[in-house]
């Protein structure tokens, strides 16, 4: 999977934690998923689950520290998938 | 160097299921703390430690990050190392609370660390709505103030203004001569500028819950 594509599997992994659905339209690279798509802290190890099962991967926990915004989210699930 | 923090969880959010699974908890929780809930907590449900466990972690990385701007939230490396649950429990129904310090009886009085910092902590679990916790870096908690509030609406930018405005009801008459203004540095920390220094304060909003301490 190329980064276009894992964005936008990575948009349906996020719906279910914003309600800022015109902000996760327009999401790129530098979006921060607290500060601009207003995700609660408490969802971030779920969406690190829902990719792990979306994926088929495991995320440990020295990945899932760097997971704070859209591309650094893309580089883990990249790596993973080409581990 | 001083610092505080603090996290609100509205229990009926979370997912039970999920929480109890390995794959979840095992991404929150260090090896010595499942040990901690079954040497000494095994009498509270599994879910209620792992997001008690969390709104330390949450609210210690707040309170570090104000000395450590670069800092990465890590839950499992902040680590929860002795609890004592209350003895007393507070009762339904509530909407709204504001404290001066902590009733010990009423509250998990803990203790965690992050790397060789030693962090102190006060949690109040109310039923099954909401876990709040406040922590700091100096175990005496006597001068902290604190509130929470159930608020009408889920919207981020309600969340925001309802926090800010509870935070403001509680300071105004603390300072009443000067206009307050709840300002963030860069980093996006929150503090209260008054005329000698700046007020560190904490804010946290889950679902309709709004707290803050300071």
């Amino acid at each position: 999977m190329n980064r276009t594509e894992i964005l936008d599997e990575l948009k349906k992994i996020l719906a279910p934690y914003t309600l800022d659905k015109e902000q996760l339209a327009g999401i790129n690279e530098n979006t921060d998923l607290i500060k601009d798509l207003k995700i609660n802290s408490a969802n971030l190890v779920d969406i690190i689950i829902d990719a792990e099962e979306k994926y088929n991967v495991e995320i440990d926990y020295d990945d899932a520290e760097k997971m704070i915004n859209v591309g650094s989210c893309i580089d883990v699930i990249s790596a993973r998938l080409n581990a | 160097m001083g610092g505080i923090g603090n996290d609100i969880v509205a229990l009926k959010t979370i997912n039970i299921r999920r929480t109890v699974s390995p794959r979840f908890y095992n991404k929150i929780l260090a090896a010595p703390e499942l040990q901690l809930y079954h040497h000494t907590l095994a009498a509270i449900p599994f879910h209620y430690f792992v997001w008690l466990a969390w709104s330390v972690k949450e609210a210690a990385y707040k309170c570090l990050q104000r000395n450590q701007p670069d800092l990465v939230f890590s839950p499992v490396r902040i680590v929860v190392n002795t609890i004592t649950p209350p003895t007393l429990f507070v009762q339904p129904p509530i909407t709204f609370l504001e404290g001066s310090g902590f009733d010990d009886a009423l509250c998990f009085v803990i203790e965690a660390s992050f790397e060789h910092r030693k962090l102190y902590a006060r949690s109040i679990i109310y039923a099954d709505e909401l876990i709040h916790t406040v922590v700091a870096v100096k175990p005496d908690f006597a001068n902290v103030k604190w509130g929470i509030k159930q608020i009408t609406s889920t919207e981020p930018a309600v969340q925001s203004f309802s926090v800010r405005q509870l935070l403001l009801d509680r300071l105004m008459p603390l300072f009443p001569a000067k206009d307050l203004k709840i300002d963030k540095d860069p980093v996006g920390i929150p503090f209260v500028l008054l005329k000698d220094k700046n007020l560190p304060v904490s804010l946290s909003h889950h679902e309709d819950w709004v707290a803050y301490a300071f």
